[in-house]
């Protein structure tokens, strides 16, 4: 070993923080992402079929095509959209799951990338955060919206909270598939691999999402990114039985309650 | 130009990894012993011109891929840590069955790192150069400046995911797209950085642009921690040889010896190097062909 000390005293004193580079892109007109309702080119074949009329509005995020259902209309003019947030593997169920019946505004949800009628990507490559996306290109669709996710939509729930705090309004997280992760810390060393496949749910997001680490401290921070920069008092709700560690970290934190997800929605509809 | 004798790869190939094309580089003779090589993030693999060479013409067959998204390979609907080592196992798989030494750089290295934890009988020798992440050059925060660093961050990714669909890079002359690339490697010579232009990037009627995916900018949003890939050095069982610049820069990791030396897996060589910056390889090519040589079989 030949190490001096010049280099590694100033690496000592060197604290880095955030690095900005400028990433040379000429962006788009945000104005251009959401495309209008279409009914053609579906690219999942096992979601459910849909009612004649029942329109599905397609977004572009990125190179992938999302997916997004209205459910159904609203019957308060006042009340924000409800976004349903489906579990790995599943999609937008053809109708509204019972706990969200008594929303008065729209009830929409979204199909993740992989899931439902949204693209199959090449190759995989998923993240929670890149879930987190896909709904942020409904919210620049819909607007302010409060969410419902269900398992692995639960944890993308809790991200958007924190990520779009001012213009998600509540998050109720519920059971369902995908609600663990991959646990708090890399695992056992593994190369993911899967069967590429023409229909959705794409079997690299069900390998991917199954494995995905989810620090409880990084869950925390986006409750403290929500309870921080949302006006709401409890931004998020707990209302399943499943507390795996992420979720059990902001179990009694402030912002957090738990309380059925009827409960949730109805206050969440009022504010 | 500090890198003596650039030479572009001898052939070029196409590998699918699960319908992502990936550009395969080889430097040397095809009956040669291959050793795999990985470069940096926002590299390509014609990075390797001045190194890559040095080992070839000592007997190797030089493999180095352009990840997904980078150089020559296909932009990806998707990146993440996962599908680079399924890539990277895929380039294995196309070279052969065998074990085979590997090499990486940055975060080559700590892909390599991560596929020979996972898949030891895949890999008989690791060299990493300048590829330990440590938990140093992150800042001491409070909470509160934990939350709003955190807040600028999602926000900018978010922001910066609704404009990537049909998003195209910057153009500019090859000495424009040089100097950009300096603001990041700023060690390393002007003229070097020129050399690159014409293999990195494409030009169209309004300039030459860096083929990099659009999409992909430097520090996403997630909850990687750079101890993670430290963690996986103490357990290896095949002979590691690494390599740290110690000169601080924008793109290295403020990685100390005392950071590593605790970890070494038991057939380790560390090799600390005053006064050198994150590009090891770029700045000293002979040097560190040497020390890859004489730990190489």
């Amino acid at each position: 070993m030949t190490s001096t000390t010049s280099d590694a005293a100033e690496r000592r004193r060197h604290k880095a923080g955030p690095v900005v580079f400028d990433i040379e892109v000429d962006p788009v007109d945000p104005s251009l992402v959401a495309i209008g309702p279409q009914v053609t080119g579906q690219t999942g074949t096992r979601a459910p079929v849909r009612a004649a009329g029942e329109p599905t509005v397609w977004l572009q995020h990125n190179r992938i095509r999302l997916a997004l259902h209205r459910l159904r209309d609203r019957s308060d003019d006042r009340v924000r959209p409800l976004l349903l947030l489906h579990g790995l593997g599943e999609c937008t169920p053809a109708d509204p799951p019972q706990a969200v019946a008594a929303w008065p505004g729209e009830v929409w949800g979204l199909d993740f990338t992989g899931h439902g009628h949204s693209s199959i990507p090449r190759g995989g490559g998923y993240t929670a955060e890149i879930l987190m996306a896909d709904v942020d290109a409904a919210i620049a669709h819909l607007g302010e919206l409060t969410v419902f996710g269900r398992g692995l939509g639960a944890y993308v729930a809790l991200l958007i909270q924190g990520g779009r705090p001012s213009l998600v309004r509540g998050a109720v997280l519920v059971d369902g598939p995908g609600i663990v992760g991959g646990g708090i810390g890399p695992s056992a060393p593994r190369v993911t691999t899967a069967a590429r496949s023409a229909v959705t749910p794409d079997p690299f997001a069900l390998a991917e999402l199954t494995v995905d680490v989810r620090p409880p401290d990084y869950a925390v921070d986006y409750l403290r990114l929500a309870v921080r920069y949302s006006d709401l008092g409890e931004p998020v709700s707990l209302s399943g039985h499943v507390r795996p560690p992420w979720m059990a970290a902001l179990d009694g934190l402030p912002g957090v309650r738990s309380l059925p997800a009827v409960d949730a929605l109805a206050d969440y509809a009022t504010i | 130009m500090d890198v003596s004798t650039p030479r572009r790869p001898d052939r070029c190939s196409r590998v699918d990894s699960a319908g992502v094309g990936l550009a395969v580089w080889e430097w040397g003779d095809a009956g040669d012993p291959p050793i795999l090589f990985a470069h940096g993030g926002f590299d390509f693999a014609g990075t390797y011109d001045g190194f890559a060479p040095l080992i070839a013409d000592a007997g190797w067959r030089v493999v180095c891929w352009d990840h997904r998204g980078h150089g020559d390979s296909d932009h990806a609907d998707l990146y993440g840590w996962e599908a680079d080592q399924r890539d990277a196992v895929a380039v294995m798989d196309w070279i052969g069955p065998d074990p085979i030494p590997v090499l990486g750089h940055s975060k080559g290295g700590g892909l390599l790192l991560n596929v020979a934890d996972a898949l030891p009988h895949r890999v008989s020798h690791l060299i990493n150069i300048d590829g330990l992440p440590s938990r140093r050059s992150w800042p001491d925060l409070s909470e509160r400046d934990r939350t709003s660093l955190r807040a600028d961050a999602v926000s900018d990714w978010l922001d910066h995911r609704r404009t990537t669909a049909g998003a195209s890079r910057k153009p500019g002359t090859i000495d424009e797209l040089a100097r950009r690339r300096q603001r990041m490697n700023p060690r390393l010579d002007l003229d070097w950085l020129r050399y690159l232009v014409p293999i990195g990037a494409y030009e169209s009627e309004d300039g030459w642009r860096w083929k990099i995916d659009p999409s992909m900018r430097m520090g996403g949003v997630g909850p990687w921690q750079p101890e993670w890939s430290m963690m996986r050095l103490p357990g290896l069982g095949m002979p590691v040889l690494g390599i740290l610049g110690l000169a601080v820069e924008v793109m290295g990791w403020g990685t100390l010896p005392e950071d590593v030396v605790p970890n070494l897996p038991e057939r380790a060589r560390f090799v600390p190097l005053e006064g050198v910056g994150h590009f090891v390889h770029i700045e000293q090519p002979e040097l560190v062909a040497e020390m890859v040589l004489d730990f190489l079989p």
